[in-house]
């Protein structure tokens, strides 16, 4: 029976996203995606938000098949760069680890095969647990109210905060300056302008499209601008045979495939967790697990497989938290939620049931751009090793031009522009004094939802702030946020140096590990 | 206090913190606090604007007591020609047209980059115009003027 309902949703969704426009708009979304994410200098976020404009124009499943084809499609190709030149990526940056060593030892087209196989596993699980995991959520979810959301984001926001790369403390500070650039514009209940300063273009709010890319696209390339990034491989040296691995490096591989695979998916699953933090885990465990640990960082096939296999679990796991109740995984998830509101549909435990077309169609345009990023990266790769050898210098003016006209598009004003622009100057300033700016946009998101239902659970309870604590889900839910705190906590106290060797996991430009 | 202490990254951010908060406090008391049971515009921004500065004044307190690192010297050319040439851009858009808001920001930024060629980056500046107006004008109907004086 249960496979039979299956194979109906999947009928349903293939009727979705087998539409010749939406089948279009997967395979621009993936190779975009794959396409910004080989390509130095411009993270994931940003290339979300370039694009985020052209959902205006399309119908919502179309939208957000290419959003979420860009976002897979993204880390796919960011550990292209990461084997090949070394590149730290947010979401691949613990591949350098041991990729870029890899290919100093000429095993470049081994490490770049193994990491799409791994690529493809972690994805077709996580694309599993999404399809089994996220209607028994939803209708879990159904019987929420007030109290159990504001629960479900406070959890949501310690998730962002502790999760993400750095201080605990900065990335709560990031989190909460993000809740209130969210409250900036006219507050729906009162009517009252906050935060506006006067200034009539803020009665709205300001976009999250703006936010993004000013604070990961602006700020990204004001930081490498600087920077001479010489490309030193030859396309001609990743050929089809030197692909294919070796009997050991396939049988220490599929292990730490299926660990990482296993990992992502189970991360991916918790709202603030995310691929980086995933692809870190990966590593680390690989570590733990190896028999000769000292291999890692000179070359161990384990340590790029099993991270990348992680991050693109959680990439596609962490559409269960983000559709079913509307708390973003991480920041893309964050601008996606945003691209769907602006078509009027909310994401929560609602959505499946009222958007069955909407939710199948995603799961099978999961399918879909996997297999076509896996003919990208198989047959194709020269292709991009060779789109690795165009020079920085020619690449971010072009970059810089589509965002300024993909802000600008959005509703045709050069404020927005300038706003990008002081969000860029917000990011470098982050980036230089060490906060995370990946809280800021989840704070975004969450911010204006917390306040609305503080206030409603505050109704019901006649001004009684002990509902949160009366409710059992909902307590059991703070509950698990306070434990969170509580462990995060502790390990800041317990182990200062393996806390900061976590905060500095961005490997050096000389691909040395710091460990 | 020592002046390694005055580049600490985390005594400046903390320091920031406190003022931002300060901000969001002295702000959101002119919207209206209301009441637990009817809470008033002020009150949510007010409850954050705490937290903040709770988490600023540790902040400025841990990087006193344990230094963390001190702040990167910021690259001051690309950050400026790269606002520049943003700035100018969002300027001339409307006035002037498309072509000459891209040929500026193409060139304005390029010069940020240590490796400049003047004659690729003009090829590179027209490129992107032509590509810019076929895609955003023509295929997205954009309405923007390839050039208006």
């Amino acid at each position: 029976v249960v496979i039979v309902e299956i194979i109906d949703h999947l009928m349903l969704g293939w009727r979705e996203a087998g539409t010749w426009q939406n089948l279009f708009y997967c395979f621009l979304g993936v190779t975009l995606g794959n396409l910004l994410g080989v390509l130095p200098g411009v993270g994931s976020v940003a290339a979300v938000s370039i694009l985020l404009p052209v959902t205006y124009h399309v119908p919502p499943a179309t939208g957000l098949i290419m959003l979420a084809g860009l976002y897979y499609g993204a880390v796919y190709g960011a550990v292209t760069g990461a084997i090949l030149l070394n590149i730290p990526h947010t979401v691949s940056a613990i591949e350098c680890l041991d990729g870029y060593p890899m290919a100093r030892k000429g095993r470049a087209g081994v490490a770049l095969f193994m990491t799409t196989m791994a690529s493809l596993c972690g994805s077709t699980v996580g694309i599993v647990v999404l399809a089994l995991f996220a209607p028994p959520l939803a209708a879990v979810a159904l019987t929420f109210r007030s109290p159990e959301y504001f629960a479900l984001v406070v959890l949501g926001m310690t998730g962002a905060a502790v999760l993400a790369r750095g201080s605990p403390i900065k990335s709560f500070v990031s989190v909460i300056i993000g809740m209130l650039i969210g409250l900036v514009g006219i507050d729906v209940t009162s009517g009252v302008a906050r935060f506006t300063f006067g200034f009539t273009n803020l009665l709205d709010g300001i976009g999250i499209g703006v936010i993004a890319m000013g604070l990961f696209g602006v700020s990204e390339i004001m930081i490498n601008a600087g920077i001479v990034v010489s490309p030193a491989i030859q396309p001609s040296s990743i050929s089809w045979r030197s692909l294919l691995p070796t009997r050991e490096e396939w049988s220490l591989s599929w292990r730490a495939i299926l660990r990482g695979t296993g990992i992502g998916a189970g991360l991916g699953l918790l709202p603030g967790a995310g691929p980086v933090l995933a692809s870190i885990m990966g590593y680390a465990i690989e570590k733990q697990v190896a028999r000769e640990p000292d291999r890692f960082g000179h070359g161990a096939i384990e340590g790029v497989v099993a991270p990348e296999a992680a991050a693109n679990a959680a990439c596609q796991t962490g559409f269960v938290p983000t559709l079913t109740l509307g708390i973003p995984a991480d920041p893309i998830m964050a601008v996606m939620l945003a691209a769907l509101t602006v078509k009027g549909i909310s994401a929560g435990p609602d959505f499946i049931n009222t958007h069955p077309d909407l939710f199948w169609g995603l799961v099978v345009s999961f399918i879909i751009g996997n297999i076509l990023l896996v003919i990208w990266h198989v047959p194709f790769i020269g292709l991009w090793v060779r789109l690795l050898t165009i020079p920085f210098q020619l690449l971010f003016p072009a970059v810089l031009v589509f965002m300024c006209i993909g802000v600008y598009s959005i509703q045709q004003s050069p404020m927005d522009v300038l706003m990008m622009l002081i969000f860029g100057g917000i990011g470098y300033l982050m980036r230089l004094l060490r906060f995370a700016p990946a809280p800021l946009l989840i704070g975004l998101v969450l911010g204006p939802a917390m306040e609305q239902h503080l206030r409603r659970s505050l109704i019901v309870s006649h001004g009684d702030p002990m509902i949160f604590l009366q409710r059992p889900v909902s307590a059991t839910i703070l509950a698990a946020a306070a434990a969170v705190l509580l462990w995060t906590l502790y390990k800041s106290f317990g182990s200062a140096p393996a806390q900061r060797a976590i905060e500095n996991g961005v490997p050096q430009k000389t691909g040395q590990p710091n460990e | 206090m020592s002046p390694a202490a005055l580049r600490d990254t985390d005594v400046i951010g903390g320091v920031l913190t406190v003022a931002v908060a300060a901000g969001v406090l002295i702000e959101s008391s002119g919207f209206g606090y209301g009441t637990v049971l009817r809470m008033g515009p002020g009150y949510f921004p007010t409850v954050l604007g705490i937290l903040l500065l709770g988490l600023g004044l540790a902040l400025t307190a841990r990087g006193l007591q344990w230094q963390s690192e001190p702040i990167a010297r910021p690259q001051l050319r690309p950050v400026v020609l790269i606002a520049a040439a943003i700035t100018l851009f969002a300027l001339t858009l409307t006035t002037f047209g498309l072509a000459p808001a891209i040929m500026l920001l193409v060139v304005v930024s390029a010069y940020a980059s240590p490796v400049r060629r003047p004659l690729v980056i003009g090829l590179l500046g027209v490129g992107l115009t032509i590509f810019a107006y076929v895609v955003f004008v023509r295929l997205l109907s954009l309405h923007l003027d390839l050039l208006r004086w």
